[in-house]
């Protein structure tokens, strides 16, 4: 009741303000009257009465003011009244405001850009119920030190009934597999999961029914659920796709229903998202009736609930005391040497994986950056500040205290912030989806990117703590001003002790240490990119095309399409003939799917002929199948023999090796004529080895080629292959000839994965690129904004040195002497910032280790050069202040106050 | 603290206990004060026109504009229930400080 009157009597005081005004005054007129008329029936006279009537008022305005101030409205229109002062004051001085505005924008839009990611991964729940308890489980070998082995049938079986950790469990299994039944032939990926996966993650679907656990029929379950992206791509949202019949690899299935759109699979896949679900039991039909213990290791994960009541470590140790039950159940399955161990991570981690660092390091970096921008800010409020010196003096003459002088630095600061603020989240808006596709961060986006209410309430607080530093530094600087002394010597010292100079100094050689360190950190990464394309990778990548086809295995009995090698040959021939009668194509090439330079990578056993050993004598290599064009399409080379020929498609087996291995295994001796032995020593299988070709890289671009050896795709083949095109036309134009020729001699097979040599390059330079653009990028940030600090500040010393230099002048002190002394005067914050930055670079270059190449992380050149380019861009940047101060009349100087 | 300052935080007490008569306007409290205390106390306009606005800000009283004598109109206040309210509760307060010093002093 009251609270409404309250209301009634502010907003009558705001919106009639004249009235009541009007009002106060009459009040204050009666009580001096009444006051007045009092005096004068007590025998005072006339005016002297009046007057002790108002001096006992005393000041009217004072009173009023009193009167005012017992109203909310007064505080309103006070704040009003500095935010218009502030912006009044802002206009002013457009170049500092707009500078000011669009650094906090700057740093604060970077900052809101990845938090928003890091808040998506490392932050944010998973978006399933009780997403707390879900786990990724998986086996090492930890004997043997290989991760991520997997699990069999029965293992998974008895880990969800024995080993009392689990609620439920559902193992996961990515695969890909080639699609027919929609309007064209195209390479999916699927995942098969456990029948209770979509109950597990508490899903509802946007049409039709997901699995249930009578879906857990032998082998696999003729219904299949599509993915929301699958509906839309593959069957146009049609609404009827329930009940429509598709094949995977030849196998049939029959649509039953369709995920809602926000739905992603909580996992790694192979490539993507997973646009089919499959489930079943995984026992019968193709798969073994009974399977072994260890025999087949299916299964590389599973995602399950743990217990109600059970955390990760206790679910650990219990499947610690699991693993070493069933050594002692099945004691010849388990060697103690191997240690086939379960293991256990919280789901969220598991799909941050290695990205967690990189955010980390990201987040941190660019706080640097904001910080930076608060640094340049609070300077130039200093400067302005310690220009107002005298003003301030005046105002605490009359009564101001340092709060007021100190919260209207803070009002200015926080309007900056706030207007910085609001750039910054539009700058943010537009730089999400660029993170989100960029190079280290390919990670599953379970949770979508986003400026949601954490990102924004995290903005908030940095606008408030940019505020508060950039209005704090002036103000410390106000509160210890001596009034007296400003009020003297006009407000302008003469040796700068009182005018803050000092401090920005030290604020100036901050940002000098921090771009230092980030110069150097790019200089590393420029020289390490710089390295890492001039590699000689062993082939050239200009002009070629590369794709995948995957021979679908045999699903269904009757359709054993491509399980001959013969069949596969012919598809071979067929398929060369096909890309050979391509307009502009120089070479074409099929080989095996791992033979694509840089990505493709696999590690086989093989032995010598005359070097026989023990059994422990296997040796390793990369070991893939090529047809005879191979390498003159890849632009390859021959070092010694001959390559493969058609005539090779009969008789003996050949083989190529590369340099690598020929110098490892036969130095000194020409290998051309030995033997080498895959397959067992009881059924053996010999290769005569007829040429060395050069050494084509693997795996990416830094580590040096494995030993290789080359078999003739005739003579070994695989259901995956790989094709390769050197043209003369540009090879992304030929992707829809490539796959034109490829369903020319098989219409249900598709082509996937086509890019040219020189993108799959780039891809695996993409997280170099990506680190020396952001390093690059904030580098050259820094170092602009400690460049106009430190012209700032030179020019400020300047103008406050004009009298003294005008003396010096006077006295004799010629030209390059006066440009010599501003300069020393600049480059002193220069110098103390590039040997705190030299430090700080020695310390925290390791954090880039494992981005580097070809470089150290303490490289004494380019600290050098990176120190010179600072001092050089510093030299630069006060000598035109300088200059100019020389030039000057000194009269005019001498003159100047 | 001049010496004829009313005992402080009493002065919104002392306006409630004089409004509880009949209304007034601000001298005429002024004098009804000065007058009622015997001369001992004495407020001035700049602490008692301040106090009244807080006073009907918290709704212990409202104002009105009357005419006055001579024909001229003057702002009068009066006691809201609030400010009834209000007025017991301090004088119990303040009965109850009272009787505690003068127990000390007696002592």
């Amino acid at each position: 009741m009251n609270l409404l009157n309250n209301v009634a009597l502010g907003l009558r005081s705001l919106l009639r303000s004249r009235a009541v005004e009007d009002d106060l005054d009459e009040e204050l007129r009666r009580f001096i009257e009444a006051s007045a008329a009092d005096k004068i029936r007590n025998g005072m006279p006339a005016r002297e009465a009046a007057l002790a009537a108002r001096a006992e008022m005393g000041s009217c305005n004072a009173v009023k003011h009193r009167i005012r101030s017992a109203g909310w409205e007064s505080r309103l229109e006070s704040f009003w009244n500095d935010l218009r002062y502030t912006v009044r004051r802002l206009g002013r001085s457009p170049g500092f405001t707009v500078v000011a505005v669009l650094s906090v924008a700057i740093g604060i839009g970077a900052n809101t850009a990845i938090f928003s990611v890091v808040e998506a991964v490392l932050l944010r729940p998973l978006p399933f119920p009780d997403s707390q308890r879900l786990v990724f489980l998986t086996a090492d070998m930890r004997g043997t030190a290989m991760p991520n082995v997997g699990f069999s049938l029965p293992e998974m079986e008895q880990i969800r009934t024995q080993s009392d950790v689990f609620e439920d469990v559902s193992p996961t299994w990515p695969m890909d597999g080639n699609l027919t039944g929609t309007d064209r032939p195209s390479r999916i990926e699927a995942i098969a999961v456990g029948s209770s996966y979509f109950r597990m993650l508490g899903t509802r679907p946007a049409l039709g029914r997901l699995f249930l656990p009578q879906d857990a029929v032998p082998w696999m379950s003729q219904y299949t659920v599509i993915s929301y992206g699958a509906w839309q791509r593959l069957f146009a949202s049609d609404p009827h796709v329930l009940g429509r019949r598709i094949h995977l690899d030849y196998d049939p299935y029959i649509v039953v229903g369709v995920l809602p759109p926000g739905f992603h699979h909580p996992g790694f896949t192979l490539q993507g998202e997973p646009d089919f679900y499959l489930t079943g039991s995984f026992r019968g039909g193709a798969f073994p009736e009974n399977p072994t213990q260890t025999g087949w290791r299916m299964f590389p994960g599973a995602i399950c609930r743990l217990k109600a009541g059970v955390g990760i470590e206790e679910g650990q140790q219990r499947l610690q005391a699991f693993s070493a039950q069933l050594r002692r159940q099945f004691p010849g399955e388990y060697p103690t040497l191997a240690d086939w161990t379960p293991r256990i991570e919280s789901l969220r981690e598991h799909l941050a994986g290695d990205s967690r660092t990189v955010l980390l390091v990201m987040q941190g970096a660019v706080m640097l950056v904001l910080l930076l921008c608060c640094t340049t800010i609070a300077n130039l409020m200093l400067a302005r500040a310690s220009l107002r010196r005298r003003e301030f003096a005046v105002r605490t003459a009359l009564g101001a205290t340092p709060t007021n002088l100190v919260r209207q630095l803070l009002f200015e600061a926080s309007l900056i912030s706030i207007l910085g603020a609001a750039g910054g989240v539009l700058l943010a808006l537009s730089l999400t989806p660029v993170l989100a596709d960029s190079a280290p961060l390919t990670l599953p986006q379970v949770n979508r990117f986003g400026i949601n209410g954490a990102v924004l309430l995290f903005t908030l607080v940095a606008a408030m703590g940019t505020a508060l530093v950039c209005g704090l530094v002036p103000s410390i600087h106000v509160s210890r001003c001596n009034t007296v002394q400003a009020l003297k010597d006009g407000g302008i010292a003469i040796k700068g002790k009182n005018s803050g100079t000092r401090l920005r100094a030290v604020l100036v050689a901050g940002q000098f240490a921090v771009s230092l360190v980030l110069l150097i950190a790019a200089s590393l990464m420029c020289r390490t990119l710089w390295t890492v394309l001039h590699v000689d990778i062993g082939f050239n990548p200009h002009h070629v095309l590369t794709g995948s086809i995957w021979l679908p295995p045999p699903g269904d009995p009757s359709a054993r399409k491509y399980a001959d090698p013969e069949a596969r040959n012919v598809f071979v021939t067929r398929l060369l003939d096909q890309m050979k009668r391509i307009p502009g194509v120089d070479a074409a090439a099929v080989a095996t799917g791992d033979a694509i330079p840089l990505v493709g990578w696999n590690s086989s056993p093989f032995a010598l002929e005359d070097r026989p050993g023990g059994k422990g004598d296997l040796l390793s290599a990369q070991i893939t199948s090529v047809s005879p064009d191979y390498f003159q399409a890849l632009g390859a080379h021959l070092v010694a023999g001959r390559v493969f020929s058609t005539a090779d498609e009969r008789g003996m087996r050949v083989a190529l090796i590369n340099q690598t291995m020929a110098n490892t295994l036969w130095t000194n001796q020409n290998p051309v004529g030995r033997r080498i032995r895959t397959g067992t020593a009881d059924s053996p299988q010999w290769w005569v080895i007829v040429g060395v070709v050069n050494d084509i890289k693997a795996d990416g671009v830094d580590k040096p080629a494995p030993p290789h050896i080359y078999f003739p795709i005739y003579q070994q083949s695989d259901y995956a292959l790989s094709v390769f095109l050197r043209t003369t036309m540009r090879p992304e134009s030929q992707a829809v000839v490539l796959e034109r020729a490829v369903q020319a001699v098989d219409p249900d097979l598709s082509v996937f994965a086509i890019r040219s040599m020189d993108q799959v390059l780039a891809r695996v330079t993409g997280t170099r690129r990506f680190m020396l653009y952001l390093l690059a990028g904030f580098a050259v940030v820094a170092l602009a904004l400690a460049l106009m600090g430190v012209t700032a500040i030179t020019m400020f010393v300047v103008s406050e040195r004009t009298q003294e230099i005008g003396i010096r002048m006077a006295l004799g002190a010629n030209r390059p002497h006066v440009v010599a002394l501003v300069l020393r005067q600049g480059l002193q914050p220069t110098l103390w910032g590039a040997g705190a930055g030299m430090i700080g670079a020695v310390l925290l270059t390791r954090f880039l280790k494992s981005f580097l190449y070809g470089t150290a992380p303490i490289e004494p050149a380019i600290f050098a050069f990176a120190a010179a380019l600072l001092v050089f861009g510093s030299l630069l940047a006060c000598y035109m202040p300088a200059r100019r101060a020389a030039w000057a009349d000194p009269v005019a100087a001498l003159r100047k106050e | 603290m001049g010496e004829r300052d009313v005992v402080q935080g009493t002065l919104e007490m002392l306006i409630l206990k004089i409004l509880a008569l009949e209304p007034l306007h601000g001298y005429g409290m002024a004098a009804r004060i000065e007058q009622v205390s015997q001369g001992v106390f004495r407020v001035n306009p700049g602490s008692l026109l301040p106090a009244l606005a807080r006073m009907e800000r918290a709704g212990r009283i409202r104002s009105e504009w009357r005419a006055s004598d001579n024909n001229r109109r003057a702002k009068y206040y009066i006691l809201t229930a609030r400010g009834r309210k209000a007025l017991l509760t301090e004088t119990e307060t303040w009965s109850r400080r009272v009787s505690a010093i003068a127990r000390i002093m007696e002592a």
